[in-house]
C-alpha cells in the first residue's frame, strides 16, 4: 500500500456557511504584501482571487494577461493574470493569479498553484494535508 | 490488549477536527455534523481545547492499533468525549514499532474499555505523524477569530474586514478606505477577508474558456 506523509495537517476552515479546505496565502507584489484565505479548488486550472486584493497589492488589474472564463453555472467574465510571489506556510513560489473586474465571494486556489504541492483531502474528517513538492 | 501513551500538542490544526469526533461517538452514527447549527454547537468546546497538551493513548492488539483516546488532564468529560472511532490497519502502522517500547497492561483504564465498546465502524487511515506536524499554523489567531465569530459575520456582508491577532481592527465596504486605514496603522502585511453577501456565497468555481 502506498504511503503518504505530509508536513502540514489542517482542519477545514470556517467560511460563511460551512467549513472548507482553505489556506492562508501570503501575497507579495513588488514588495507590497497581504495575507488572504483561499479555498483549494481541485477543479480549477487557474487561481482566481478577489479584485480587492489586487487593489491592496497595487496591481493594475487590466494590465495583466486577459482570459475569458466561465463558471459552472453558466456565467462568463474576463479575468487578468499577474505573476505574484505566493507564500503558503513556509514555502514560497511565484505563480499567476487571475483577478476579475467584478468581485467574487471567495478566493480559489487552482491547479497552477496546487502543482507545487502534494496534498490530500479527508472530507469525512474535514481535514486536509499538505507538503511542498521539491 | 495493551495501552501505549504519548504526549501530543493540539494546535489549530487538529482541535477542530477532534471536536467533531465526540459528536460522532455520541450520535453513534457514521456521520459528522452536517448543519451549521450542529457544527456551531461543538465550536465552543473546540476552541477551548486548542493549544493544549494531551495524552494520546493507543490501544494495541497484537500489531494493530485498535483505537486511540485523547486525554486532557483537566477534563474528565473530554476524556470520554474525545475517543476517536478509528482503527488502524496493521499494514501501515509505521510508528508502531517506535511507540511499542513501554507496554503496560495495567494502564488500561475502565474509561478506555468503555470507549472501545462504542466503536461503530472500522476505518483504515494512515496514522498522522504527529511529531512532524507543525504546532501552530500561520495566522492561527485570525482563523480562530473567524471561527469564534462565524455566526456574527453576516453583519459585515459585502465588506472587507481586517483582522490582526484575535482582534477585528477594521471593516470597510471600499477597499481603498481599508488601505488608508492599513497605511495609517503602518501594518506591513495585513490579513484581509471579504464577507460575501448571502446570495453571493453560492458562487462556484470558474474555468478558462
Amino acid at each position: 500500500m502506498k504511503s503518504f506523509h505530509f508536513k502540514y495537517s489542517f482542519s477545514y476552515r470556517p467560511l460563511i456557511k460551512d467549513y472548507y479546505p482553505a489556506l492562508i496565502v501570503g501575497l507579495n507584489f513588488n514588495g507590497t504584501e497581504a495575507d488572504a484565505m483561499a479555498i483549494i479548488d481541485t477543479g480549477a486550472s487557474c487561481t482566481l482571487f478577489q479584485p480587492g486584493l489586487a487593489t491592496l497589492l497595487g496591481i493594475n488589474i487590466t494590465s495583466g494577461i486577459k482570459k475569458n472564463m466561465s463558471t459552472a453555472n453558466g456565467g462568463d467574465f474576463s479575468s487578468y493574470g499577474h505573476k505574484i510571489k505566493i507564500q503558503i506556510e513556509d514555502s514560497e513560489i511565484e505563480e499567476i493569479i487571475h483577478f476579475p473586474i467584478n468581485n467574487i465571494p471567495r478566493n480559489l486556489i487552482g491547479r497552477n498553484i496546487l502543482k507545487h504541492y502534494k496534498f490530500a483531502l479527508e472530507e469525512k474528517y474535514s481535514q486536509f494535508h499538505l507538503s511542498p513538492e521539491a | 490488549m495493551a495501552l501505549v501513551q504519548e504526549n501530543i500538542f493540539l494546535g489549530d490544526c487538529t482541535a477542530n477536527s477532534v471536536s467533531r469526533r465526540p459528536y460522532y461517538i455520541q450520535s453513534k452514527k457514521s456521520q459528522y455534523p452536517t448543519t451549521l447549527e450542529e457544527k456551531n454547537s461543538i465550536l465552543d468546546e473546540s476552541i477551548s481545547l486548542q493549544n493544549s497538551s494531551y495524552t494520546r493513548n493507543f490501544v494495541i492488539e497484537g500489531s494493530s492499533i485498535l483505537g486511540t483516546l485523547l486525554e486532557h488532564k483537566n477534563s474528565d468529560r473530554w476524556r470520554y468525549g474525545s475517543f476517536m472511532a478509528e482503527t488502524y490497519s496493521s499494514k501501515h502502522t509505521p510508528r508502531l514499532d517506535s511507540i511499542l517500547t513501554d507496554l503496560d497492561l495495567n494502564k488500561i483504564s475502565k474509561v478506555l474499555l468503555d470507549a472501545l465498546s462504542i466503536i461503530t465502524e472500522q476505518i483504515t487511515i494512515q496514522p498522522p505523524d504527529i511529531g512532524e506536524m507543525k504546532k501552530e499554523s500561520y495566522r492561527k489567531d485570525e482563523i480562530e477569530w473567524i471561527e469564534h465569530n462565524k455566526g456574527k459575520l453576516n453583519k459585515f456582508s459585502g465588506k472587507w474586514i481586517c483582522i490582526e491577532g484575535k482582534k477585528l481592527i477594521a471593516s470597510y465596504r471600499d477597499m481603498k478606505k481599508l488601505m488608508k486605514f492599513i497605511s495609517k496603522r503602518k501594518i506591513k502585511k495585513p490579513f484581509v477577508y471579504f464577507i460575501p453577501n448571502e446570495q453571493d456565497s453560492e458562487f462556484i468555481g470558474a474555468y478558462i474558456r
